[in-house]
């Protein structure tokens, strides 16, 4: 029989992962005017990386 | 400006730095002129001779003198340059790397993880570094500064410094939420402290300043956002998954016993695995209180229940109880 010495540790990681996943899951469900705002944020931070990434192109940087 | 107005004041400047260089060298002249006819005494000036040196000769002696304290002066000065240019990048590079990391450290585990909800993210903090890198090899490339005006490295260097001071505002954030509170801030406040930071709004583009306004209203948002109901949320979400943290730890301890070959020998003689079934038990127990803590949907505890039989199985091989 085959015994798998790293299956509790790796089984407590995903229990940690998801504590830490549904506690900001619930955050938002509990809460839709948060949920709304973070949507918005989330926007800003992906065009402050385009805006970056073009930035870097117009001057002949490659990132 | 105009273009050709700069052209014009470029040339004003390297005439007026000519003029002023001529002068500097005509009163240096007329000081060797002067020690030469009332400072050196007759003898002085017989010596001199005999060894064939003329007055000309000793005013024509003294003005290479002057020419090579001139040309050392630059060389020095050049030095300094580089070694200032090339510490400033090797700032630039150290403050990027280390602000990466240090918010990286806290919204990669843990209850830090919540943050990332908020806007301050992992995806985010590393196209700054990425960003970052980038620019300053190659302001650091000779090859690539020579074909770029200073203005453009200028607003480069101040993008890299903008990125940076966003990092560093980010992280001020975070440990104001370690230490039990994040202050709410404006956009305002936000702007203000990048400019307390260093960032040199005149070296920007319109188009920096824009989005450097934008980066202002996303973290003032993101405190906003950080109120007493997250720092709760996150402080209890802290204390679980430490205490997870801790089992996770002793459990590759109790691996690190398994995987030797040695030490599991004596571990089966002396029954540990026994003790490790017990420990198991507690390790599950703690992840149904973990469950029960934070008031779990039916489904999620479906979840969670399944992974605590299933694995309890797998315990029934170590003689352990789970459930």
């Amino acid at each position: 029989m085959k015994l798998d010495e790293n299956f509790l540790s790796n089984f407590l990681r995903k229990v940690k992962d998801g504590v830490v996943d549904s506690a900001g899951k619930k955050m938002l469900k509990d809460n839709p005017k948060l949920a709304q705002k973070t949507k918005e944020i989330r926007k800003a931070n992906r065009d402050y990386e385009d805006y970056l990434k073009k930035f870097a192109k117009e001057n002949g940087i490659e990132m | 400006m105009t273009e050709e107005q700069q052209r014009i004041a470029e040339k004003i400047a390297a005439a007026e730095e000519r003029s002023a260089k001529a002068k500097k060298e005509a009163a240096a002249a007329a000081r060797d002129q002067l020690e030469y006819d009332e400072k050196l005494t007759l003898s002085q000036k017989r010596s001199l001779s005999a060894q064939g040196i003329s007055r000309d000769k000793y005013l024509e002696q003294k003005k290479i003198q002057r020419q090579i304290a001139d040309d050392t002066e630059r060389e020095k000065e050049a030095k300094q340059k580089i070694a200032s240019f090339d510490s400033n990048i090797a700032n630039l590079r150290k403050k990027n790397r280390d602000i990466s990391k240090d918010i990286l450290k806290v919204i990669t585990k843990g209850s830090g993880q919540l943050v990332q909800n908020l806007g301050i993210d992992e995806q985010s903090v590393r196209a700054r570094q990425q960003f970052n890198d980038a620019t300053i090899a190659a302001l650091a490339n000779e090859d690539f500064r020579s074909k770029k005006s200073q203005e453009e490295l200028d607003s480069l260097e101040e993008q890299v410094k903008v990125n940076n001071t966003i990092g560093d505002i980010e992280k001020e954030i975070l440990q104001e939420l370690e230490t039990g509170g994040v202050s709410r801030m404006t956009k305002e406040d936000v702007l203000n402290s990048m400019r307390e930071k260093g960032v040199d709004l005149s070296k920007l583009t319109a188009e920096q300043l824009e989005k450097m306004e934008e980066e202002a209203e996303r973290i003032a948002k993101a405190t906003e956002n950080m109120d007493e109901n997250f720092q709760k949320a996150y402080e209890e979400t802290g204390r679980i998954t430490q205490g997870l943290q801790e089992m996770i730890d002793k459990a590759d301890t109790f691996a690190g016993i398994l995987s030797n070959s040695q030490l599991r020998s004596v571990a089966l003689r002396g029954a540990i695995l026994g003790v490790a079934g017990a420990f198991a038990k507690d390790v599950f127990d703690s992840a149904k209180d973990v469950r029960q803590e934070l008031g779990l949907s039916i489904t999620d505890s479906a979840k969670f229940g399944f992974q605590i039989t299933r694995n309890a199985k797998l315990l029934g091989i170590l003689g352990g109880n789970a459930e």
